[in-house]
């Protein structure tokens, strides 16, 4: 079996070209053999030695290349599911809830914590006709994004005035972190816009999140009529200024600090639960202000202006949002 | 990578004390850049629970910053690079996530949460670099 083993060995050795003894004169007198061999004259069979894939600078340029390609897919996604301009997102999703909160929840609340003797909206003395471009009662809304009782203002007129019409583009919005009950969570209306066949409701977001020094509007500049209709009725000047219909005016509603801490989605989930203190907040004073805008419009929609939550706002008010 | 850690771990940190205090981040708020709208979206929180994902976040740094430190100590084992590149990884699947709903589903950016994204990025990039160091040696 030895001498065998032999031959295979010589023989694969042949075949290598490795034969352990010099081939050639020179490479007998360098004494270099094989390798000597490789270096003139390179074998068939070498083979260059495989390239790590960590090394250079691939796997740098994969990751980059992965990343801005997800990160192109993901815009051209969002691209085409908005039909090319920007979607609120959740923000459409907590401003749903705010103006789709049930009816069974408006009656519920009533008139949630409010008592005659601190009503937030009163008849002016002197009332006049206000009517909007389309010559239908107007509700005037005066404010700014700095402002906390705007802040939680905005969440009552947003419940009251869906019952009339549809809002659309409005966003999310925090009053001011340095004001006091900083960082209110709420939204705003300076780009919104809304539509009813009821009333005309007019937004005015003055000013914005960070509070001018010099006290000039620096967000939305309002007209000349306006601000004669604010010195009229709100002497002091201050925000939220809300006329609704020309015959009622609106002030605070209700404690900003009731919202703080909360997230609008939170806050917006909640209204669905009549238990809740902002709830009781949103769609008592939400009722309220639905009445009066209902004593503008004459009772209409019927379906609103009839419910008992309405009426028993009215009753508090003492007016009849019915007619 | 421990000073990238260690940065993420303070982002992180921010980013969760701001969420419990119920404050708002300092940011930039136009059409496109609104971090409040995403931190208090409901894809800030972990699935199914109250729990603001900057808190996993944070164990995320946490270990990264560990691993880190272990290889800075001495002889550090094979098994560290490795690892260390798959935890950047797995991070960075979780970062296309979280693009994704920000600009698919909110369709709003949150500065913040784009400097930690960096940061996953940037530490993913430092692993690789490790990977190569360790072959080299």
């Amino acid at each position: 079996m030895a001498p065998k083993r032999s031959q295979s060995r010589q023989k694969a050795l042949r075949q290598s070209g490795a034969t352990g003894r010099p081939r050639t004169p020179e490479a007998a007198t360098t004494g270099g053999g094989a390798s000597t061999q490789a270096r003139r004259q390179p074998s068939r069979s070498y083979r260059k030695p495989k390239r790590s894939f960590w090394r250079g600078p691939y796997p740098y340029a994969g990751i980059i290349g992965v990343v801005v390609i997800v990160v192109l897919v993901v815009v051209i996604i969002s691209h085409v599911n908005s039909g090319g301009t920007p979607n609120p997102g959740n923000v459409s999703q907590a401003v749903s809830k705010v103006t789709s909160v049930p009816e069974s929840v408006f009656n519920d609340v009533g008139t949630g914590s409010l008592n005659s003797s601190q009503l937030p909206i009163s008849a002016v003395k002197t009332p006049t006709t206000l009517t909007g471009s389309g010559g239908k009662p107007e509700v005037l809304y005066m404010g700014g994004e700095y402002c906390p009782y705007c802040a939680a203002d905005r969440w009552v007129m947003l419940s009251a005035l869906s019952r009339f019409g549809t809002f659309s583009g409005v966003k999310y919005m925090f009053s001011s972190s340095t004001d006091v009950y900083p960082n209110t969570p709420t939204f705003t209306f300076a780009n919104a816009s809304f539509s009813s066949p009821y009333v005309d409701f007019v937004m005015v977001e003055m000013y914005s999140r960070t509070e001018p020094t010099n006290g000039q509007p620096n967000l939305q500049q309002p007209t000349a009529e306006q601000q004669q209709l604010m010195s009229t009725y709100d002497s002091g000047g201050g925000i939220p200024f809300l006329l609704i219909g020309g015959k009622f005016v609106g002030s605070t509603p209700y404690s900003p600090a009731d919202l703080a801490g909360k997230t609008q989605q939170q806050i917006a989930s909640n209204l669905s639960d009549s238990s809740q203190q902002t709830t009781q907040d949103i769609i008592g004073n939400a009722n309220l202000l639905t009445a009066t805008i209902c004593s503008v419009t004459n009772g209409s929609p019927s379906t609103v202006c009839q419910s008992p939550g309405v009426q028993k706002a009215g009753q508090l008010l003492g007016i009849n949002p019915s007619s | 990578m421990v000073l990238v850690s260690a940065i993420g771990l303070g982002l992180s940190i921010y980013l969760t004390t701001v969420h419990y205090d119920g404050q708002t981040l300092a940011c930039t708020v136009s059409t496109y850049v609104n971090c409040n709208a995403v931190t208090h979206s409901a894809q800030s929180l972990v699935l199914g629970t109250q729990v603001p994902i900057t808190v996993p976040g944070m164990f995320w740094f946490l270990v990264s910053g560990g691993l880190s430190a272990w290889a800075l100590l001495g002889r550090e084992p094979r098994w560290l690079a490795p690892v260390q590149l798959v935890w950047s990884v797995i991070a960075l699947l979780f970062v296309f996530y979280l693009v994704y709903t920000e600009v698919a589903v909110i369709h709003q950016i949150c500065e913040w949460c784009t400097a930690v994204h960096l940061l996953i990025l940037a530490t993913l990039l430092l692993s690789v670099r490790r990977m190569q160091t360790r072959e080299d040696a």
